[in-house]
């Protein structure tokens, strides 16, 4: 999103009269994106849904505290990652008292019938990014899916650089020798 | 990377985009409504319980409060954990509170040593 309509919709927003009809306008430009990096991370729509809610009702609550030092954009993605991994935390914690695998219900949600194309490539993929540990999936995703610059990335998620250029690049390794052996 | 597929996305309920706008604005007056509703509802209570405290006749100590009560009945084990959590309006908040203060969280989710990443 250019830098002008970021300003626009921050303007609407920080604007009594208009803050509602600009934070409307916010959630329009961004849902999308706020779902589907949610949506990707934690695989099921009802919790995809709720978390992306989440989202936007948590930066509505701090809007006030946004300085501007990143764009909105990043800072609502950071938001969004936020809340993924933290329902992940607390999902495999509550798992962790039960005799269900986390890891398993995941998988097989994947095989379920409507949530994937019949495509076996696609399912291998999906399965084989879902082996990594949560964080380098997200940083996979934000790479891969979203095309994010490095430095983005760093913003959103308070990672160097260096870090997230070395977790991407054994992401894909791993990804690929999964692949391969199936 | 271009050895890897592109991955395609989900599939998402029809029309969940339309309405999700306006279910984030409808939550987020509901919040603000609650909000003021608690401070009214606080206000009420301490206010009651001052009037209470300045006009009520002396407690009879045999009466034991609700939550004594609840105690008496967790203490004599006549109630188990799974009684509890079964009567409970939101009994993952009961275990989510409890995993808390066995596995207390540490300061933010990105502090990890980098070399654990991979």
């Amino acid at each position: 999103m250019k830098e002008t309509d970021e300003k626009e919709i921050l303007a609407l927003i920080q604007n009594p009269t208009s803050m509602e009809f600009g934070y409307r306008q916010l959630i329009l430009v961004y849902q999308k994106r706020v779902y589907h990096i949610i949506r990707r991370m934690v695989l099921i729509h009802e919790d995809a849904d709720d978390l992306t809610q989440n989202t936007f009702i948590k930066a509505y609550r701090y809007i006030d505290k946004f300085h501007g030092n990143s764009s909105l954009f990043t800072w609502l993605y950071r938001i969004a990652t936020n809340e993924a991994l933290s329902f992940l935390e607390k999902k495999k914690k509550r798992f962790f008292f039960s005799i269900d695998d986390h890891q398993e219900k995941m998988e097989s949600y994947l095989d379920q019938p409507g949530n994937l194309s019949g495509d076996e490539i696609q399912n291998i993929l999906q399965k084989a990014i879902l082996k990594l540990p949560d964080k380098q999936r997200l940083v996979f995703h934000l790479k891969y899916q979203e095309d994010l610059s490095y430095q983005e990335m760093s913003e959103i998620t308070g990672t160097s650089v260096g870090a997230l250029k070395a977790s991407y690049h054994h992401a894909v390794k791993k990804i690929e020798e999964s692949i391969k052996s199936e | 990377m271009g050895k890897l597929p592109k991955i395609e996305e989900f599939k998402i309920p029809e029309g969940y985009f339309e309405q999700l706008p306006d279910q984030i604005m409808g939550s987020i007056k509901t919040n603000r409504t609650n909000t003021w509703m608690r401070y009214a509802a606080t206000i009420a209570l301490f206010l009651s319980a001052g009037l209470w405290v300045l006009y009520s006749p002396q407690i009879d100590s045999e009466n034991l409060s609700m939550d004594d009560e609840v105690n008496l009945y967790i203490d004599s084990q006549y109630w188990t954990a799974e009684d509890i959590l079964s009567m409970a309006e939101n009994p993952d908040e009961i275990l989510d509170q409890i995993i808390n203060e066995e596995f207390p969280e540490g300061e933010g989710l990105w502090e990890q040593e980098e070399q654990t990443w991979f």
